[in-house]
């Protein structure tokens, strides 16, 4: 059997790292900044007069956020394992199931709180885009200018760190090809990273911010539909391991223990 | 004819050979959607698209400000009058009380020209638009409330119809 090429790993465990610390930063790089954006001249055309100057800033958005929810999944699975290189066998395979467990709660409620956040937000942005004309003007000083370009140079950098992160990998141990849960995994997330963009790019820019907010929406619902299919597995994980000990505790032979235990306290069978 | 071997493909399986496939589908996919550049153009944004317009329908409009919530020199008797319908001498303020809800509306209907300037939710901004009869908009108020004044646009009194 191929061992693990260690350095191929970390290598790939580091992209996983750079990916979920890059979304959750997302908010550094894209918007937030003053649009140029001409608010007076688009409210001219609604027929509102707002005040030239208005000033307008670029909304950050939560999508590229709320792919750090996916991305840590597959930096979670793969840094189990990665601790199994440092810890003995002994410990992480007790470990792993119940990491799981934890994990995969954490990862369930997070998910529905952020989901609720952007369903709340959702509704927002559309309830003031359609409250003709005032709202809508609310809605272009506080959506309106997405930071499309920026938001595409983040996705492309995280497209290329997730296929770097894959190909390692791959290249660390073919066998990784075989897990399909992992594989599932990374197929979701470059899926992700897909849907994103293409709801970034679907609409006029006027519109990005509310698909922003729906793809959000679905990041959250495939989180936390993984944090399910996770959460039983980890609850399998642990009853099988609890029914193996009970098994290898009934395997003992009760008159050899007592056997021994009777000639170390001086007793004849 | 030449055959192309490509020396990693005859080591993989057929499963290995589909999720390669498919990780590059993903990748073309995506290069295409992002060099599109997104979609533009001009946009009528008192006419949105059928997607945004469903997500109004499914989500409702903003709840209606509560009349119990005006103020001001627009009601001159100090409450909404019965028939909803406000008589402007030459220009009115109307206050609307904050409250604990991210957004409410005012539905205001024009009966004679009347210009309305009105807060911008969640900015300080105000902004202004000339109503002219028959003409029916929703002043959007947020939680910290606001004044919208009324201006006459021709001399004397004007009417508008709220709700």
């Amino acid at each position: 059997m191929e061992r693990l090429r260690t350095p191929l790993f970390i290598v790939a465990l580091v992209a996983a790292g750079l990916v979920v610390l890059l979304e959750l930063g997302s908010t550094w790089f894209v918007g937030g900044a003053l649009s140029i954006a001409d608010t007076a001249a688009t409210s001219a055309d609604l027929g509102v007069e707002v005040p030239a100057g208005t000033s307008v800033q670029e909304p950050t958005g939560l999508a590229l956020r709320y792919l750090a929810l996916v991305d840590v999944i597959p930096l979670f699975t793969v840094g189990l394992m990665g601790a199994g290189l440092l810890l003995p066998d002994r410990i992480t395979g007790r470990a792993q199931s119940v990491a799981t467990l934890v994990g995969s709660i954490v990862l369930i409620l997070t998910s529905i709180v952020l989901l609720i956040a952007a369903i709340a937000a959702l509704i927002l942005m559309v309830t003031l885009l359609l409250a003709f004309p005032f709202g809508t003007i609310a809605y272009l000083i506080a959506y309106g200018d997405f930071p499309r370009g920026q938001a595409a140079a983040v996705l492309s950098v995280l497209m290329f760190l997730k296929l770097a992160y894959a190909a390692f990998l791959v290249a660390a141990q073919p066998r990784f090809l075989q897990n399909k849960g992992l594989v599932a995994l990374v197929l979701t997330s470059l899926i992700a990273n897909l849907v994103v963009a293409f709801l970034h790019n679907l609409m006029p820019i006027v519109f990005v911010s509310i698909l922003d907010a729906i793809a959000a929406i679905v990041l959250a619902i495939v989180a936390i539909i993984w944090g399910i299919v996770l959460l039983i597995g980890s609850i399998v994980g642990i009853l099988t391991a609890i029914r193996a000990t009970a098994s290898i505790a009934r395997d003992v032979d009760p008159s050899a223990v007592v056997g021994a235990a009777g000639r170390r306290r001086g007793w004849t069978p | 004819m030449m055959r192309l071997r490509i020396p990693i493909w005859s080591r993989l399986n057929r499963p290995q050979r589909i999720l390669l496939l498919a990780a590059l589908l993903i990748v073309v996919l995506y290069v295409m959607t992002v060099s599109s550049g997104g979609r533009d153009g001009d946009v009528d944004l008192s006419k949105p698209p059928g997607l945004i317009k469903g997500l109004g329908g499914l989500f409702g409009g903003p709840e209606a400000v509560d009349y119990a919530d005006l103020s001001g020199s627009c009601l001159a008797s100090g409450a909404m009058p019965p028939d909803g319908r406000l008589v402007i001498d030459g220009s009115c303020v109307l206050d609307i009380a904050p409250r604990d809800s991210d957004l409410r509306g005012l539905k205001l209907t024009g009966i004679d020209s009347v210009q309305v300037e009105a807060p911008v939710p969640f900015s300080d901004e105000t902004s202004s638009k000339d109503l002219e009869p028959g003409d029916e908009i929703t002043v959007s108020i947020d939680s910290d409330g606001g004044r919208v004044t009324m201006t006459c646009r021709s001399a004397g009194f004007c009417v508008v119809s709220v709700g």
